[in-house]
């Protein structure tokens, strides 16, 4: 029986939280991760550049000549649909964000299997554009070999008058350094024909940021999970789509799309079609403008440029490497298409010439549904949306820490006769046991505001009063054991009011005209109350204030 | 005899799916209980001298931990709720601003709710059970200063709902 029951609550504790589990979405296009209670998250495990979904448009990039000078090479590029992304992006478009070049070939192998022996030098294509001295630079210990030990270098350096005896020699001599090793066939090597080869980071190969994924044995077949800089959530909201709009929307201001250029709350003017999301509140009544219609500024440097400087509007939930954009719409069924859009990125030692927009796309991605869940990435806590310092300082809001700003409220001086119109501390020199503002039950786990400034006065020490003005209440407010207890109030004008709660007796009676630093009571422990203490208030138009706020100005501490 | 058999078995039915669904509260408990990972640890506020685990969450994209702590200023004793993200890469995020306990404004809906059920769970274990703590809220809540309600986030009270816990009313306030 009690094996029974606890079969049975494993049983029921498990359907009550969550299996998530992999498969391919019917209408997904990659694999996905099926999580209760965040909706669907691309299976990153089993998503590659070539499993990804084919380009859907054909697109070009012609490089200026003033930028393919300095660089040394061109960087223009061609791309047709129906490619996909291993086929016509290079390893140096993620030199920053995969970091695809610390990966040596047996690191790809070790992730994929290759099969050594049927692979062929020419099979890695940057040994191509290596010269010797270049290989020598990426493969150090190559410079102690022989000359015959490495038979490409041997068959280029045949025909020469003379042949120097080790790869070292060779390095040194400035014609023989510069021979390319694209002279010869590297079709007829395989690749233990370059010892070390397979151990060296891609990185330490000339210009190496030329080459094509699929220019790299295994490397279009590598996980993103798997990269050296693996892709990684950038935040954790996870949103709900309310309602998918078609582009006849018009005026959206509210939106949570753009671009890293123009940040991620790009106003939308016309043919705004767009997902509306519901929650968490963090985002609710926000809109992701769709790509397809709207495009933002965008890329960094000299080949900001390309595109016309423009790319789709969308956001960067999974870093940026690429852009995730809503695309066409369908109000009647409730759902929206997505695409991801690549860019390129040129660098090398000596020139940075920045990266183009994400303009390399669409590749269909994640369908979207009303009442799905969507992942948004980093969407900054506190603020209300992803609102522009301009908008959240309007609001109140610091826009570096999401805190609401205290600006606290001036008070004018009384025009009582005996209020002077500064506030003493009523009980110097004890300690602050509980200041103003909201507290968290610790137990109940509500919020409750405290009213005042709490001061550690042992039973029996002199309360006095904070100005001069009239005792509006001396008596028990709730009860001596709930409550204020025994409580004084007094009236300073101009709508100031001081409250000194939990006292043992008072020195004053309702009526009374006091001056500022009168006696009015003892401290002690009545009303609610887990020990002695003066519970002070200063209140005003029956509002609470932080009296730290006004004591500070006053002449007595 | 047939008839004794016909009222023992729905009566054995109700049995087992209670202790069930007790055993299965207190699986929730002893995670709740387990000790912090160290990197949740780092995400704690820095001042932190106690931490109280109040309900884990795990989801394919890592972990939501509900965090009371404690620490002193100066005289004063603070207790703060965070919620913790613990993500797969062990790099961890606080998602609650101090001046927002809203859990469901920062993670789906079910996600805070279900946090939110471990705590009160946990309440009513430490605090003698269902009746006992009713007495207790319903004391506290209606004892409370003037111009001091209580505003418990919509998620608390959806778990104390579930829990069968009753609130007096016009003794609270729902946060927006």
């Amino acid at each position: 029986m009690g094996l029974l029951v606890f079969v049975f609550a494993i049983a029921l504790h498990s359907w009550l939280l969550l299996p998530a589990h992999s498969s391919t979405q019917p209408g997904s296009p990659v694999p996905v991760i099926q999580d209760q209670m965040l909706g669907i998250k691309p299976d990153w495990t089993r998503i590659t550049l070539r499993s990804l979904p084919a380009i859907v448009e054909s697109g070009s990039f012609e490089a200026p000549t003033d930028l393919i000078r300095p660089l040394g090479y061109d960087p223009s590029r061609l791309w047709q649909a129906g490619q996909t992304a291993d086929e016509y992006l290079l390893l140096g478009d993620f030199q920053d964000s995969f970091q695809l070049q610390r990966f040596s070939l047996s690191d790809i192998a070790a992730l994929v299997g290759l099969d050594w022996e049927a692979l062929r030098l020419a099979d890695l294509a940057l040994v191509g554009w290596q010269t010797i001295a270049d290989l020598v630079q990426a493969i150090p210990d190559l410079a102690d070999l022989p000359v015959p030990a490495v038979p490409p270098i041997a068959d280029l350096l045949k025909g020469q008058l003379e042949v120097p005896q080790t790869i070292a020699e060779v390095v040194q001599n400035e014609v023989l350094a510069e021979l390319s090793l694209g002279e010869v066939n590297l079709e007829q090597y395989d690749l233990s024909a370059i010892p070390g080869l397979i151990d060296a980071p891609l990185e330490t190969f000339q210009d190496w940021q030329q080459s094509v994924i699929d220019q790299i044995p295994g490397l279009a077949d590598v996980p993103f999970a798997n990269f050296p800089n693996p892709i990684v959530e950038q935040g954790v909201v996870v949103g709900m789509v309310d309602v998918v709009f078609g582009p006849a929307e018009g005026d959206r201001t509210n939106t949570i799309s753009g671009s890293y250029v123009e940040g991620f709350n790009v106003p939308c003017e016309a043919d705004c079609a767009h997902l509306e999301m519901a929650q968490p509140e963090l985002v609710e009544g926000t809109q992701w403008i769709s790509g397809k219609y709207q495009q933002v500024q965008g890329g960094r440097g000299p080949l900001a440029s390309a595109n016309g400087g423009l790319e789709p509007t969308g956001r960067h939930p999974f870093g940026n490497a690429f852009k995730v954009a809503v695309l066409e719409t369908d109000e009647v069924t409730g759902t929206a298409e997505t695409g991801l859009y690549f860019r390129m990125c040129v660098r090398n030692l000596f020139v940075d010439l920045g990266c183009t927009p994400y303009f390399i796309g669409p590749i269909p991605w994640l369908p979207i549904q009303e009442e799905g869940m969507l992942f948004l990435g980093q969407i900054k806590e506190g603020l209300a949306t992803t609102d522009s310092a301009e908008v959240a300082a309007a609001k109140g809001i610091n826009p570096e820490t999401g805190q609401a700003s205290s600006n606290p409220i001036a008070r004018a001086s009384g025009t009582s006769g005996v209020t002077i119109g500064t506030f003493i501390n009523p009980a110097p020199g004890y300690p602050i046991t509980s200041s103003f503002g909201y507290r968290t039950h610790p137990i109940h786990g509500d919020r409750r505001l405290h009213t005042g400034t709490d001061l550690g006065t042992p039973n029996g020490t002199i309360i006095r009063a904070a100005d001069g003005g009239q005792v509006t209440f001396a008596g028990i407010s709730g009860s001596l054991t709930s409550g204020y207890g025994r409580l004084v109030i007094i009236d300073h004008g101009n709508g100031a009011e001081t409250y000194y709660a939990h006292l043992q007796g008072f020195f004053v009676r309702q009526g009374d005209i006091i001056a500022l630093g009168d006696p009015v009571g003892r401290a002690n422990s009545s009303g609610s109350s887990t020990g002695p203490h003066l519970h002070f208030e200063i209140r005003q138009n029956g509002q609470p204030q932080n009296p730290m706020n006004y004591l500070s100005r006053g002449p007595v501490i | 005899m047939r008839r004794n058999r016909t009222l023992v078995l729905p009566f054995l039915g109700i049995l087992i799916l209670l202790i069930s669904l007790i055993a299965s509260v207190s699986l929730n408990l002893a995670r709740a209980s387990d000790d912090i990972p160290a990197t949740v640890q780092t995400c704690l506020p820095p001042s932190t001298q106690n931490a109280k685990v109040w309900g884990v969450v795990d989801t394919e994209t890592g972990s939501y931990h509900l965090i009371g702590t404690t620490w002193t200023e100066g005289d004063e004793d603070v207790y703060q709720e965070v919620l913790i993200y613990l993500a797969p890469e062990e790099t961890c995020r606080s998602l609650l601003p101090e001046n927002d306990p809203v859990i469901s404004h920062y993670v789906p809906l079910q996600l805070a709710r279900e946090l939110a059920l471990q705590r009160y769970t946990r309440v009513l274990q430490e605090q003698g059970g269902r009746e006992a703590y009713q007495q207790q809220l319903t004391d506290y809540l209606t004892s409370a200063p003037e111009g001091t309600r209580s505003e418990f986030p919509p998620e608390h009270i959806w778990a104390l709902e579930q829990l069968g816990i009753e609130l007096p009313i016009d003794s609270y306030e729902v946060l927006p």
